[in-house]
């Protein structure tokens, strides 16, 4: 859980999702962030994120598939919302050959409802329809947004996207397949 | 400086410059865009293009992505919006597209692929 009122700072975990301890055959990698939503930590989270992933995961393309999931998922986090403090989670569940990545921020009732309405768009039909759809609105929004950041995960990565909503705490999680 | 006149953006991660080539005009693209609002940058820029690809009759535009190494989804959109501005024209002032990408840069063979399919016909793209 986040916690409202956060400070300004970034804070870091890489562990084994069970604990926090070190032990042996360790099965499931574990990344954690959490910061004030600053849209100057974006960059930086990818980088890292694309840089650590490509080790973890000996995999170039999946590492800057999920680093700009994530960079997108944080732009919206960023953009719309409503206290300080934003998560970031990423799992890699190897036995499955799945990774998870999570974004949880607060936000406003409005937004949140807007969020679920996208997704549900989103996840309703043909990736690349999907997108392409949301390409041909973008092109007429004057509003400053793009509304593209979902689809173009979906339709970059073919990953399932879902969200749940806890009172403010909203929590966006990517799956993607590796195999 | 090019023909048309109009000056480079150079942001702080990103530059963006048009050059002369001898069937038209070249924008090179370098670094990452991905600024909060990118609109207020490009969008002009892009506009001032059009205008003057039109007013010259130039018949080809060359994007090169292959040193981008970052575009973000409202970065994706000032392109869409460029793009859209052709697919109306009237036959005589319609202008083609090449898209030059770079096969080591995973989001540019998917993203930059869906840019051709909003204006089937103008756009050519090339994979490096």
């Amino acid at each position: 859980m986040i916690l409202k009122n956060y400070q300004n700072m970034l804070q870091i975990n890489y562990k084994v999702r069970e604990d926090m301890d070190l032990f042996k055959n360790v099965k499931n990698g574990f990344i954690e962030m959490i910061f004030g939503p600053r849209w100057t930590y974006i960059a930086t989270v990818r980088t890292f994120l694309q840089n650590f992933l490509s080790i973890t995961l000996a995999d170039n393309k999946w590492a800057d598939v999920i680093s700009m999931a994530a960079s997108e998922l944080l732009e919206n986090a960023v953009k719309y919302a409503s206290e300080e403090g934003t998560k970031i989670q990423v799992e890699h569940k190897k036995e499955d050959n799945k990774l998870f990545l999570h974004v949880e921020n607060f936000s406003y009732q409005d937004n949140i409802k807007i969020l679920q309405k996208e997704i549900e768009f989103i996840t309703s039909g043909d990736p690349q329809e999907v997108y392409l759809k949301k390409m041909q609105e973008a092109a007429l929004r004057t509003d400053g947004g793009s509304q593209l950041g979902l689809a173009r995960i979906r339709y970059e990565s073919n990953a399932s996207i879902s969200f749940d909503v806890e009172g403010d705490l909203v929590k966006v999680t990517v799956i993607f397949d590796l195999k | 400086m090019n023909k048309f006149g109009i000056e480079n953006v150079i942001t702080e991660k990103a530059t963006v410059e048009l050059a002369d080539i001898a069937n038209g005009i070249k924008v090179t693209f370098t670094g990452d865009i991905d600024v909060q609002n990118p609109e207020p940058i490009f969008v002009p820029f892009f506009e001032q293009i059009h205008n003057k690809v039109i007013q010259n009759s130039v018949k080809y535009v060359e994007l090169d992505f292959s040193k981008l190494t970052f575009l973000n989804s409202s970065g994706i959109k000032t392109l869409i919006k460029w793009i859209t501005k052709v697919t109306p024209l009237p036959a005589d002032q319609k202008y083609r597209f090449k898209i030059v990408a770079n096969s080591e840069i995973t989001w540019q063979e998917t993203s930059l692929k869906m840019l051709a399919m909003l204006a089937p016909g103008l756009i050519e793209i090339s994979i490096k």
